[in-house]
């Protein structure tokens, strides 16, 4: 059992009898430790240290502002990419833990390894996550997360990601990851697309990517999109439309404007890279959008 | 910037981003060499400080056991250190009692744990050298694999190393780096003068030959010409 800074506990005391595990953590103070829900998953020992209470209070007030149970929809947060990964697990924690869904992460920034890492170390219990890993095909660390839910090597050709997709309805017996129960859906992120694929060729993968998703998906499906909009304006302006709400992500990691549109554009009206009326693409919001909070 | 354009973060050394095209590459993993006395530490402190005025988060990883007040006090003496980022935007981690009596392997979890906990976009190893001196044969072995976990974070990391006389830089690490600065010190005649060079930033084009800097109390490592 390998230990680091650690304080052993017998798991008579932990109320678990027959095993012993041990919490690692580097804290003093133990109480900042915890113990995995799925403790006999975690094999005989225990990780987790707890995230910081600011980004604890992010996922609370950034689940507050998604709720998951309505219709499908897509939900933008823009935030500096500097803060692209931790709102990333931000909005994992919010998700998979705080209100118990079932997700799918698309990977497509780097392996799906490393967010599994992350929400190990995190303590984010990872047993209603699926992979669908884009990058792997280029990615020397190519064993597969022993804590998700499931895990599916995708392709990296954004041409055939949507069909993959698509494919992956629970009714092929090959396939290892089901959309079919699937009530969120975080992507690694979309822009960073544009590194190995043209602005309109991304576009006309989102659009077919939305449409995907609306026709194979579980009534309500929540669509996670984390993006700098100042750093990808063009994107952020074609992708803008589609989304029920945009919730602003301060670099102190705080949640400021959230836009909520009425009528969020659907999938159907535009069919091509073109998106929809150029008219409503501004990152300031059209008209048909409410303010609904303030930093 | 164009859409497929690396991000950048600006470094806060006074003339070294237009050096590199706006800042470090985002993220990457970046090794500042230099002898002592040169600004390892101080350059590494602004480029902290820059972060913590943005509202970003850094982590400063001691590796030489000294108490954190110690660096603090240090770390005063320059304008840029306001003291409301110490602690909060400015994370200071000692690990060099644990560095002792560790194993590589345990050292990296240690790292992993904090950087997991802080969730910094700019992270600081001083010096990385330190460990090769205590971990002597396994030390390659470490720095690879530090750096491979550093590159997976997004964040930008410094890892300052000390280098011997006759030495460039630090050899062992710095084939795995993305980037590689060096701080200088000169006999030329009766002056000691320091200088910077950017041996190495992957997907940068940066200007190459030794530039003049100097150590302000104002703005710690300033670089004073700068060639374009």
């Amino acid at each position: 059992m390998k230990c680091v800074n650690s304080v052993m506990y017998r798991t008579d005391d932990l109320r678990i009898p027959g095993q012993s595990i041990c919490l690692r953590t580097n804290y003093d103070n133990i109480s900042n430790a915890f113990i995995s829900p799925n403790l006999y998953e975690c094999s005989n020992w225990i990780v987790g240290l707890r995230m910081n209470e600011r980004d604890l209070k992010l996922a609370e007030e950034v689940g507050s502002h998604i709720q998951a149970n309505g219709s499908s929809a897509i939900y933008i947060l823009t935030t500096k990419y500097t803060n692209l990964v931790r709102t990333n697990l931000v909005l994992l924690k919010a998700f998979l833990d705080m209100k118990t869904k079932r997700g799918m992460m698309i990977t497509i920034d780097r392996p799906h390894q490393y967010i599994s890492h992350l929400l190990q170390l995190h303590g984010i219990d990872q047993a209603k996550l699926q992979f669908i890993d884009a990058i792997s095909n280029h990615a020397s660390d190519t064993k597969v997360s022993p804590n998700a839910e499931a895990f599916e090597s995708g392709p990296f050709y954004i041409e055939t990601l949507p069909d993959f997709i698509m494919s992956c309805d629970g009714r092929d017996p090959e396939s290892k990851v089901d959309m079919s129960s699937t009530e969120f859906i975080l992507m690694d992120n979309v822009s960073t697309l544009l590194t190995y694929n043209t602005m309109e060729n991304v576009k006309i993968f989102f659009s077919r990517y939305v449409g995907v998703l609306k026709e194979r998906s579980s009534a309500s499906l929540a669509t996670l999109i984390v993006m700098d909009r100042d750093l990808h304006a063009d994107l952020y302006s074609f992708i803008s439309p589609f989304a029920k709400k945009i919730i602003e992500i301060s670099t102190d990691m705080k949640v400021g404007n959230v836009v909520e549109s009425r009528s969020p554009t659907s999938v159907e009206s535009t069919p091509s890279a073109n998106g929809p009326a150029a008219s409503d693409r501004s990152g300031s919001g059209p008209q048909t959008r409410e303010r609904t909070g303030e930093m | 910037m164009t859409q497929n354009a690396f991000p950048r973060l600006e470094s806060g050394i006074p003339g070294l981003d237009e050096m590199i095209q706006g800042g470090f590459p985002f993220p990457s993993v970046v090794l500042v060499a230099g002898s002592a006395g040169a600004g390892k530490t101080t350059f590494a402190q602004k480029f902290l400080f820059e972060g913590a005025e943005k509202g970003e988060q850094g982590l400063y990883i001691s590796t030489l056991s000294e108490p954190a007040q110690w660096m603090l006090r240090y770390v005063q003496q320059f304008e840029f250190a306001k003291q409301e980022f110490y602690g909060k935007e400015v994370v200071y981690y000692d690990m060099g009692t644990a560095l002792r009596n560790s194993t590589g392997e345990q050292l990296l979890q240690m790292i992993d744990d904090k950087v997991a906990e802080i969730m910094p976009q700019r992270i600081v190893i001083d010096p990385i050298t330190v460990v090769g001196t205590m971990m002597k044969d396994d030390y390659r072995v470490f720095a690879f694999d530090l750096v491979t976990r550093l590159k997976n974070w997004q964040a930008v990391t410094l890892l300052t190393g000390e280098v011997r006389p006759g030495e460039l830089y630090p050899a062992e690490i710095s084939y795995a780096v993305d980037g590689v600065v060096l701080l200088m010190l000169s006999d030329e005649g009766d002056a000691r003068r320091k200088y910077i060079e950017v041996l190495k930033m992957r997907g940068t084009n940066h200007i190459t030959g030794k530039q003049s800097v100097d150590i302000t109390t104002k703005d710690g490592v300033v670089v004073l010409k700068a060639r374009f």
